[in-house]
């Protein structure tokens, strides 16, 4: 999901002077104005001579929350449950532009099951979805970031109800490019700056799979799958995600704690899908400032 | 860029993101709730309105102000099973955890033609059980095959082993009698048995939208021959009005095939592939969503005639004799 943000080395080395003035131990403040010293080095001579210095941010997280769960061709109530999910992320600052550029990619995978209100079926839903966003970095104040860009999306999933006898179940595709935006605020609270950030997605232009209103995946099965896939635009597919997470160094290991609303919906043939989830996430995230062929520092230590 | 500009996108992006949200109507779990959702669930899905000459708006006005009767339970879920039952199908069933609606005038009004006992006279204790295929090789040399339920599984050896044995047989009775039907899959191992070619059998339509005449195009649907052991000597299917859903539609597909006859009763119909939905107390409701057709779109709703009309007749049943096998047995011999 959304994420380090800040994540390029302007920033960093900003924070890490704003950590330093908290600090009390001399010693530190040596060790650590030498360790900046190091980074502005490297940065420095980084931009004044190509390739410049590149940090990636890898982030891995599980969590666990609320779903509810509507999908018309299955049934015309709304369930409610839990859901599971595991999300990676790969940012990169890329050697473009100055530096400006960032590479985004979030795998998702997820599981929600949901009762009706009498608890007399259960719907289960699974989702992957692969997103690799190529963004441009604005910095309209001084701590916040706003990143614009295209974000090629492919998502595969189902809907499964327990009881349905010739529509037990639904299948969900999307491919296209949305257009994103990345917002991105950094407290820096001591030793442990808050990041909280928020991505909204929304498809311009892609394909998406839907069966028609009342056709069968038995009369698709025997062939008749000719109207299927569809153009999608943000009047018929929607996939909005907001996440605030807070990154909280430890020795060598940086924790990741995230909340995530998320709203996938779909409306098409007269069929709607409306999944949302409220997800509180946990992981581990790692900062890596890589020079041309070497690999120079962990970024968690930049917060310390 | 100016980030007046890129505002304003999001603003532009965000009002079509909101004008795009789903308002999630849902009725209230009471008995006017329960009513108007299982209503229109049959409104916006129901594939035989236009076909059954069914005034659907006339039947909400006249059950709608009943509701206001209902106390219980009970009360409701007969006033909504008596709303459904003026479909006249079926395929439409109105589940509560105390009861089951169902509409069976398709085969209650209708003499039975079918009696285990005297099924058990022909099969006796050495019969055979393949899957959900009971079988055996008649003192005539006639090959008897019993089927009573399509969602029973049949595999492709054990079939190729019953037409192997019963390849020396005269002829071959497939009896269906009293199967309510099951999957189509298995109405599809069995056919492809016996057609030599791709076989158009029917069409299928569905609903693209919610009016009572939106369909789609029909599809066509075809018999394939099957890649294991054919079988090409006449064949018999025995059928009775409790022949529904599935296997209204195995005797329709063997009507197309050749060297098949059709003896006994007119079957039970039921050719709305059922989908299922649920109102706001949990029940639930299935109901015909996507009709079949035969090869000349002729709907199947309401049965398929046989070759030869015949019917158990007292004498036989004293005598312990099933009057069908028996004029199925005359015609293969």
């Amino acid at each position: 999901m959304t994420s380090a943000l800040g994540v390029l080395s302007e920033v960093t080395l900003k924070r890490i002077n704003v950590n330093e003035k908290h600090s009390d131990l001399t010693g530190k403040i040596i060790r650590r104005i030498t360790r900046c010293l190091l980074l502005i080095t490297v940065s420095i001579s980084a931009s004044a001579h190509d390739p410049p210095a590149r940090l990636t941010y890898e982030s891995m997280m599980a969590g666990i929350g609320t779903s509810s769960i509507y999908d018309t061709y299955l049934s015309p109530l709304q369930y409610g449950g839990i859901n599971l999910s595991l999300t990676s992320e790969l940012m990169k600052t890329l050697s473009i532009a100055g530096g400006k550029v960032i590479s985004q990619q979030q795998i998702d995978i997820s599981f929600r099951q949901a009762g009706n209100r009498t608890a007399t079926a259960v719907s289960r839903a699974g989702m992957l979805q692969y997103n690799y966003g190529l963004f441009y970095r604005f910095k309209p104040y001084r701590r916040l970031r706003l990143y614009l860009g295209a974000q090629p999306e492919i998502l595969l999933g189902f809907i499964h109800n327990n009881r349905n006898t010739n529509n037990p179940v639904t299948g969900k595709f999307h491919a296209g490019i949305n257009l994103s935006a990345i917002t991105s605020v950094i407290i820096p609270v001591e030793t442990c700056p808050i990041r909280f950030s928020l991505q909204v997605s929304a498809p311009m232009t892609g394909i998406m799979y839907s069966p028609e209103y009342g056709q069968s995946y038995y009369e698709i099965g025997i062939g008749d799958n000719n109207n299927l896939i569809y153009f999608s635009t943000p009047q018929n597919y929607i996939n909005l995600k907001g996440m605030i997470t807070i990154e909280v160094p430890a020795g060598n290991t940086t924790f990741r704690f995230g909340y995530l609303h998320s709203l996938y919906q779909t409306k098409i043939n007269s069929l709607q899908t409306q999944i949302r989830t409220n997800t509180f996430y946990v992981g581990l995230s790692k900062n890596i400032l890589m020079v041309p062929g070497r690999k120079l520092n962990k970024y968690q230590h930049v917060f310390q | 860029m100016s980030f007046n500009r890129i505002y304003t996108a999001l603003l532009i992006l965000c009002l079509i993101l909101h004008s795009s949200c789903i308002k999630i109507e849902e009725f209230p779990d009471s008995p006017q709730g329960n009513f108007e959702a299982l209503w229109r669930i049959i409104d916006e899905h129901y594939c035989f309105f236009d076909y059954k000459n069914v005034d659907w708006d006339k039947i909400h006005r006249e059950y709608a102000k009943l509701t206001g009767a209902v106390k219980t339970d009970e009360e409701l879920f007969n006033l909504l099973n008596l709303m459904l039952q003026e479909l006249k199908d079926g395929h439409v069933n109105l589940t509560s955890p105390f009861n089951v609606g169902r509409y069976w005038k398709w085969y209650e009004d209708f003499p039975e033609n079918f009696d285990q006992d005297l099924i058990n006279n022909y099969l006796q204790t050495d019969y055979a059980i393949a899957g959900g295929l009971q079988y055996k090789i008649l003192d005539d040399n006639t090959g008897y095959i019993r089927y009573g339920n399509f969602s029973s599984a049949i595999s492709e050896q054990g079939l190729n082993y019953i037409l192997s044995i019963m390849e020396k047989c005269k002829g071959i009775i497939i009896d269906v009698r009293n199967n309510g039907g099951g999957y189509l899959s298995n109405v599809e191992i069995l056919a492809s048995r016996f057609v030599e070619e791709k076989t158009l059998v029917g069409y299928i339509k569905h609903k693209t939208g919610k009016n009572h005449d939106d369909f789609s195009k029909p599809y066509p649907r075809y018999t394939e021959p099957s890649k294991h052991l054919h079988y090409y000597k006449p064949v018999v299917i025995l059928t009775n009005r409790r022949c529904f859903s599935a296997t209204n539609d195995f005797v329709n597909a063997m009507r197309y095939a050749p060297n098949v006859t059709i003896i006994g009763d007119q079957t039970g119909g039921g050719s709305g592939l059922p989908f299922s939905s649920e109102i706001p107390n949990g029940w639930m409701v299935r109901f015909s969503a996507s009709p079949l057709f035969d090869a000349e779109m002729n709907h199947l709703e309401f049965g398929i005639s046989p070759d030869i009309h015949a019917e158990l007749e007292a004498g036989d049943i004293q005598k312990g004799k099933d009057t069908i096998i028996e004029l199925a047995r005359k015609l293969l011999n």
